[in-house]
């Protein structure tokens, strides 16, 4: 089992720059996060508020801002990161895919076979990614990033534009596989009973430049978490007024 | 299958009856013309075994696909890593830009006749001003495929850090394919029609020798007949080696 790894996160200031008629926009100033090793935490918002800011700069991909974002535990953890869109190849076959982060040895294989079968998709193993469904792909890509057995897990949104059936099928199989595989995770959605039902921390962000309106600690059961009135119960007592 | 299977025969059907009706004006353009200035198919035909008997038309062409070969494979190394460079990274392209403006545009005849001044009538001279004729155009064709890489497969590749080499194998070439493929086939027209040229102007073997001593000798039918032969490897090399490739880097697609 990979170390439980922690975040500390400030940003002091992250500005986009203005792009033609647009103004500048800023969309981070002196913002605070804290994630303890081994949470869910969502971050909850309307789209544009640059929640996918916040990943790419966790990941390292956006580093055009001020301030710091340390890891507790692992200097370097390994990252498995979700994207909105699967990002697959398309000229690699679905395994290949999951193998392409990691060494060439046969027991990385060996990982990967199994995880597939453990996510129901030893069948497709050799299909090129284009000829699954969006909600294969997006299971596929899942597939990648917990195959790195990662120290942190960050999530934008992956399971928008599908239909609620395939989405829920995929929050089970994301809960059945954290279960298994324990990992920081940093999920960003504007969909709150998304939120509600994966995580142990909301964190509403609201506002320009972003700031955090409400941080809820989610103590609901497993049980609770299936039951669609606890969800919605939750929903009216914490996030009333912020969707 | 079946019905792929037909149209492919019907398409065959249809090029084999367009050779034929060539073939058949050719013949009655020649019934009409001196034979010295336009031969007719038989006689260019007879030629043709005439030279495949005695061996010359395999030696020459033999070493002119050889110097297509080299300069090919020069080209395209060298014109790929200039293009992608370029498509890359944009202070590279502003500055080199005119040059390759400057190099697209000078006649093939001048650089090989520079080339064979400045390193001698030598075959290192031949085959590298054949490249430096195809170099510009590989490079253009690359450089568009180097701007239109998918920015989100390489952040992907980036937070995933598989690497350099895994990035370059997996995530760019992969996507330089097309653009790849693209240079090869007009790389391949161009560059045989050049090596010609150049076998013509500064060398003592090959296709274009041959055609410019028939030249001098005022011989059209061994003209006919070995441009014939070699436009016939030509698409021989369509047919067996790149369209196979093609369809396979395709296996992917829907």
């Amino acid at each position: 089992m990979a170390a439980m790894t922690g975040l500390e996160i400030e940003i002091d200031d992250k500005t986009y720059a203005p792009l033609a008629s647009a103004p500048t926009r800023r969309i981070f100033d002196g913002f605070q996060l804290t994630v303890d090793p081994g949470a869910f935490v969502c971050l909850l918002g309307p789209s544009g508020i640059g929640k996918t800011t916040l990943l790419n700069m966790i990941s390292g991909l956006d580093t055009d801002y001020s301030g710091r974002i340390e890891f507790r535990g692992e200097p370097r953890p390994r990252m498995g990161y979700v994207f909105q869109t699967p990002r697959l190849l398309p000229w690699r076959t679905v395994l290949e895919n999951i193998l392409l982060p990691l060494p060439s040895t046969e027991a990385a294989r060996r990982t990967a076979v199994n995880l597939l079968t453990d996510m129901g998709m030893s069948d497709t193993q050799d299909i090129y990614p284009e000829r699954l469904s969006l909600g294969m792909q997006r299971r596929v890509a899942l597939a990648r990033a917990f195959a790195l057995e990662p120290d942190i897990l960050l999530m934008d949104e992956p399971f928008v534009s599908l239909d609620e059936t395939t989405a829920d099928k995929l929050r089970d199989l994301l809960i059945e596989m954290l279960a298994q595989r324990p990992v920081t995770v940093l999920f960003v959605t504007h969909d709150s009973r998304d939120a509600i039902r994966m995580a142990s921390r909301i964190i509403v962000l609201s506002g320009s430049p972003a700031h955090a309106v409400k941080d809820i600690q989610v103590g609901l059961s497993h049980g609770e978490r299936l039951d669609k009135g606890a969800i919605e119960a939750f929903r009216g007592r914490f996030l009333a007024q912020s969707q | 299958m079946k019905k792929q299977s037909a149209r492919r025969s019907t398409h065959l059907a249809w090029s084999a009856l367009s050779i034929v009706v060539l073939v058949a004006a050719w013949q009655v353009a020649a019934s009409f013309s001196d034979p010295r200035l336009l031969p007719g198919p038989g006689r260019v035909g007879a030629t043709l075994v005439a030279a495949g008997l005695d061996g010359s038309l395999f030696t020459n062409i033999g070493i002119t696909l050889a110097r297509v070969f080299a300069s090919f494979v020069l080209a395209m190394t060298i014109g790929s890593a200039i293009g992608i460079a370029l498509g890359r990274v944009v202070l590279l392209n502003r500055f080199f830009d005119p040059w390759l403006i400057l190099f697209l545009n000078l006649p093939a005849l001048v650089i090989i006749i520079l080339c064979y001044i400045w390193l001698g009538l030598t075959e290192v001279a031949a085959i590298i001003a054949v490249a430096i004729n195809k170099i510009p155009n590989v490079a253009v064709t690359l450089r568009e495929g180097g701007r239109a890489l998918d920015r989100d497969l390489l952040e992907m590749a980036s937070v995933y850090r598989i690497g350099r080499w895994r990035t370059l194998r997996h995530v760019i070439l992969p996507q330089l394919t097309p653009y790849f493929m693209g240079a090869v086939r007009s790389g391949l027209a161009l560059v045989w029609k050049i090596v010609l040229v150049v076998e013509l102007l500064g060398r003592g073997s090959g296709v274009g020798f041959v055609i410019g001593s028939a030249f001098q000798l005022f011989d059209v039918s061994t003209i006919l007949a070995y441009a014939l032969a070699f436009v016939a490897v030509i698409q021989m090399i369509e047919f067996l080696i790149l369209q196979p490739c093609e369809r396979r880097l395709n296996r992917w697609r829907r």
